[in-house]
Order: structure tokens, then C-alpha cells, then sequence
């Protein structure tokens, strides 16, 4: 799992969108649970380090080829 | 009859495929060796979940009948084998730890175990899996010391080879599923290429990421394995054709090298693992080099921690993807984690996954560039010798290689004197050269001292 920045705004801003998520879908009592809660802090600081990734727009983009 | 002294349950795949060619071995007696090695180990190993001995019996009279008639004989004639409960298998339940599945009993088996039936081989019976061969514990112990994790996914398939249960079990890996439980448990794990073993009747996890492989006493017993179950299947729409995937060459291991393996050291690797690791590391690369292998360091092209947030998007939102209808369908039926890791995963949003999707063929460029010149990437197979048992232990040094898609392999490389517990290296090579990774890894393999039964298994 990637270290996460705990003080950077752009990933505290996936975590509370997860959190909203998380509340809306599975209700308050559900996302406070802790291994949610600590599984949210890893989901944000993933999505938040692809997020940070520039990549160059390709045109074609390919079909998923795994090896 | 085998040298006395060898117990029939210390036979690898390779010797007892040999001894029962040559008729120096009844395939009957070796399945009664083994199930009575089940019935006196197993209490302790917890490592199969079903066993299936009248089937394996007549499998094993039949195999022993066409030895004796002077038939032709598959590769892996009258050889046993254990499966992941996530195999599907003709007759015998296939439930992959979820109690919803306790009476799901497949009327086909799973490709692998076809393409393993028809190479001679015995399905002796189904391996336990963590559920759904994800993160959440399973009950069976690891050998070496039943305070430590056996490793997952593939914990009753690593575990059961590792205490001369079977002699080699089929596993699957998403992040690190077989090489790990191959490096905590002290036997030889491969995962080739992806797309280079069929899936159809396998349980999906993570469907771009699941990869077929194997657990083993040796090198050789992986080439073995790998020569009777590759090749395209059109029923696995993730099985890639032979016009794409590069075929695999005839391999013999014991014939002498032209010359000793280009390997290239990890930097990135090494910088996340333990002290004790990075040091067994450098000292098995050392030894490689002083036996005449080219030694070098290299990078994997790309920083580690992008590549484990790649896998980390790509995992959770496939996972959530095949399994959250189930969750609706059998609520409170999943463990802990695979629950949430479920949960969450629904709510990672589409372009962050495709997003990921992009820049994991960033990656795989990166990584073919690593390879520039090398036989094999070389790196420890964990960041440490096996945890507590509260986790199925750290995917960091497996996962990237699932991600690519490339062909890896755990090569036992040493016992942890101070905590008795196996130390492993890792090897991996470019798409579709398992042929280099074999020879590499069974070139390393004659470097290194024999690893030894666990103490309380010998």
C-alpha cells in the first residue's frame, strides 16, 4: 500500500468523498465500523496517488491486453 | 521399490512420475501413503478440506494397470495432486470457504485439473482456501511454526506440500497468493504468465489479475506441472491464443547451461524490506555471483508505491464487481475483510479504475525495460519471514508481478536459524519465458543448500 500524506488536501478530499459514499450506500452505523474506516484511509491514498498520475492522452486508447 | 530410506510421502512430483514409469513404484501405494499421511498430520496441518480416496484408489489402479500393460504414459502418470477449493471438480464440493457453497458440487472439473487428469496425474482431493481466495485467514496452520500464517490465499495448497501431504497442489494468485504461501512455507511457488494457464472453472477473484499456479517440491516439478496444463482454452476468454502467446519450448532442467543466469537485484525491493530479508538477499545474490552469474541492480522503471496503488484500484474494484451481488444474494455468508474490501470497492470511482488501467500499461513497459538484458529480476519473495496468523501476511513484493502479468517463481533459499522459519527468493522474467525463468530458477536451485522437511514433519 502506498504511505499516504495524511495532510494533503487532494487526498483528504477522496476520503470524505468515500466517507459520503460510504454513509449514503451503507448507512452511518455500517461506514463508522473500523475496518471500514481503515480500509477507506487505504482506498483514498490508492485513488488519490492514480489520481496524481499525469499520463498523455493516447488518441486510441488499446483494449485491455495483459501481458 | 524407492531407495528405502525415502518415505513415499518425501517423493516430489518428479521422482515418483520416474519410479512409477520404471515400475519401481505402485501408484496404489503411494495414494495409501499419502492418505494415511493425511490421516495422521493432517489434524495438526488442517490443510485439506475434502479428501477424495475411493476415486483417487481407482485412478491409481488404473494407472498402476496401464503401467504394467505397457501403455503410453501421460507425464505426470500416477502422480498425485492436491486443488484449491476454489477448482471446480466433477463430484466433490467446491465451496472456496463460503458455507453458502458447502454443498455446490460442479459436474465438470476446472480446465487445470482436466489438462492434469490427462497427463496421468491423481486428484487426491481439495486444499483449503482463505475465502474466496482473498486476505481473511484460514484455519490451516503453517508447518514450520503453527503460531505464523501459512500465507494466502493458497494456504492448505503450500502448506499441505510444505508437510509432505501431497506432492504438489494446484493455487492461484491475485496479489501474491502462491508465491507467498510458497516463501512462509518453505517449498517452490510458480505463477506464469497471465493468460498462459486457463481459468474456466476456477472462481474468479479479481478477473484481470487471477493467475493459475502451482505449489512444489522443486523446479523441476513446476516445469512439469506447467508443460501439462498450458496452452489456449477458448472457454477462458482470458486464455490467450497461441498465435500471441509464445509456445513453450521442451524443457530439460538437468541438461547443463550454456551459461550461468544474468539476474538483476531490485533496488526498489530491497528498500522495503526487512534488515534480515535485504541481508539474506545480498548474500544469496552474492553466492549466484561468486558461482559465475551475472549480477546486477536494477530498477523496476516505475516507483513502487504508483504500482501498489495501481493493483490496490484494479483489485478492490474487480473484486467488488464479481462478488457484490453475492454480498446482497448471502448477506453476513462473507469474512471481514472481503466484505469491506467489497464495500469500498463499489465506490471507487469508473475512471479511476480505467485511469489505473492506463497507467498499469505504463508500468508494464517500464518493467519489460527492467528485463533489458536479464534473465531474471531477483528479490525477496516477502518483505519478511511469516507473521502472526491474525493476517495472511504483506502482498508488496508479489503484487507488482500480477499486475503485469509477467512469470514469477519462490525459490526456498534458507532457513531463519533464529526463528526456524524458511527464508525465500524471488525470480521473474518477461512474458512467456517461463522456459528462461525454469532454467534460471533450477540453475539457483543447484546453488542452494536442499531445503529441509519442517522439523515437525520429517
Amino acid at each position: 500500500m502506498p504511505e499516504h500524506t495524511d495532510d494533503d488536501p487532494a487526498r483528504e478530499a477522496v476520503l470524505d468523498e468515500l466517507r459520503r459514499n460510504a454513509i449514503e450506500t451503507y448507512g452511518e452505523e455500517r461506514a463508522a465500523e473500523r475496518l471500514l474506516q481503515l480500509l477507506m484511509e487505504s482506498t483514498a491514498t490508492a485513488i488519490w496517488r492514480v489520481s496524481q498520475e499525469p499520463i498523455e492522452p493516447s488518441g486510441h486508447e488499446p483494449v485491455s491486453r495483459h501481458a | 521399490m524407492p531407495d528405502t530410506a525415502t518415505a513415499l510421502h518425501e517423493l516430489s512430483a518428479t521422482q515418483a512420475a520416474r519410479l512409477i514409469r520404471s515400475q519401481e513404484l505402485s501408484p496404489v501405494e503411494l495414494v495409501e501413503a499419502l492418505l494415511a499421511r493425511a490421516s495422521s498430520v493432517d489434524p495438526r496441518v488442517q490443510a485439506w478440506v475434502t479428501l477424495d480416496p475411493e476415486r483417487a484408489l481407482v485412478a491409481a489402479r488404473a494407472a498402476e494397470g496401464a503401467v504394467t500393460a505397457g501403455a503410453a504414459l501421460g507425464p505426470l502418470h500416477g502422480v498425485p495432486f492436491g486443488a484449491k477449493d476454489i477448482f471446480d471438480s466433477e463430484g466433490l464440493p467446491t465451496a472456496a470457504g463460503f458455507k453458502p457453497y458447502a454443498s455446490r458440487v460442479p459436474t465438470r472439473d476446472a480446465e487445470p485439473i482436466v489438462r492434469l487428469k490427462k497427463a496421468g496425474a491423481i486428484l487426491l482431493g481439495k486444499m483449503v482456501t482463505t475465502q474466496f481466495a482473498y486476505a481473511d485467514p484460514s484455519r490451516t496452520r503453517n508447518p514450520w511454526d503453527d503460531s505464523r500464517t501459512p500465507g494466502g490465499s493458497s494456504s492448505g495448497s503450500a502448506a499441505g506440500v510444505a508437510a509432505r501431504l501431497i506432492p504438489f497442489a494446484l493455487g492461484s494468485q491475485t496479489a501474491g497468493s502462491v508465491l507467498r504461501p510458497a516463501a512462509y512455507n518453505g517449498v517452490v511457488g510458480l505463477k506464469p504468465t497471465y493468460g498462459r494457464v486457463s481459468k474456466r472453472g476456477v472462481l474468479p477473484l479479481a478477473w484481470s489479475l487471477d493467475h493459475v499456479g502451482v505449489l512444489a517440491r522443486s523446479v523441476s516439478d513446476c516445469a512439469l506441472f506447467l508443460a501439462a496444463v498450458a496452452g489456449h482454452d477458448p472457454e477462458d476468454p482470458a486464455s490467450v491464443p497461441s498465435v500471441i502467446a509464445e509456445p513453450l519450448p521442451p524443457m530439460n532442467l538437468d541438461a547443463p547451461r550454456a551459461a550461468a543466469p544474468r539476474l538483476g537485484v531490485v533496488r526498489e525491493a530491497l528498500q522495503i524490506s526487512t534488515d534480515r530479508l535485504r541481508e539474506h538477499t545480498l548474500k544469496v545474490a552474492s553466492q549466484f555471483e561468486a558461482a559465475g552469474a551475472q549480477v546486477s541492480e536494477v530498477s523496476l522503471g516505475e516507483s513502487l508505491d504508483l504500482i501498489l496503488a495501481v493493483q490496490h484500484v484494479t483489485m478492490q474494484t474487480e473484486l467488488a464487481t464479481v462478488h457484490w451481488q453475492l454480498l446482497e444474494q448471502y448477506p453476513g455468508s462473507h469474512q471481514p475483510r472481503l466484505r469491506a474490501n467489497i464495500e469500498v470497492g463499489r465506490l471507487v470511482p469508473g475512471v479511476v479504475y480505467l485511469h489505473a488501467q492506463r497507467l498499469r500499461r505504463r508500468i508494464r513497459e517500464a518493467m519489460r525495460r527492467s528485463l533489458d538484458g536479464i534473465d531474471a529480476l531477483l528479490l525477496p519473495t516477502a518483505v519478511d519471514v511469516a507473521p502472526g496468523r491474525e493476517t495472511t501476511g504483506d502482498t508488496s513484493l508479489q503484487a507488482p508481478f500480477s499486475l503485469v502479468g509477467f512469470p514469477s517463481l519462490s525459490l526456498p533459499s534458507g532457513v531463519l536459524e533464529s526463528e526456524g522459519l524458511p527464508l525465500a527468493t524471488q525470480l521473474v522474467a518477461l512474458p512467456w519465458q517461463e522456459a528462461t525463468l525454469l532454467q534460471t530458477a533450477r540453475w539457483c536451485e543447484a546453488q542452494l543448500p536442499l531445503m529441509p522437511a519442517p522439523p515437525a514433519f520429517a
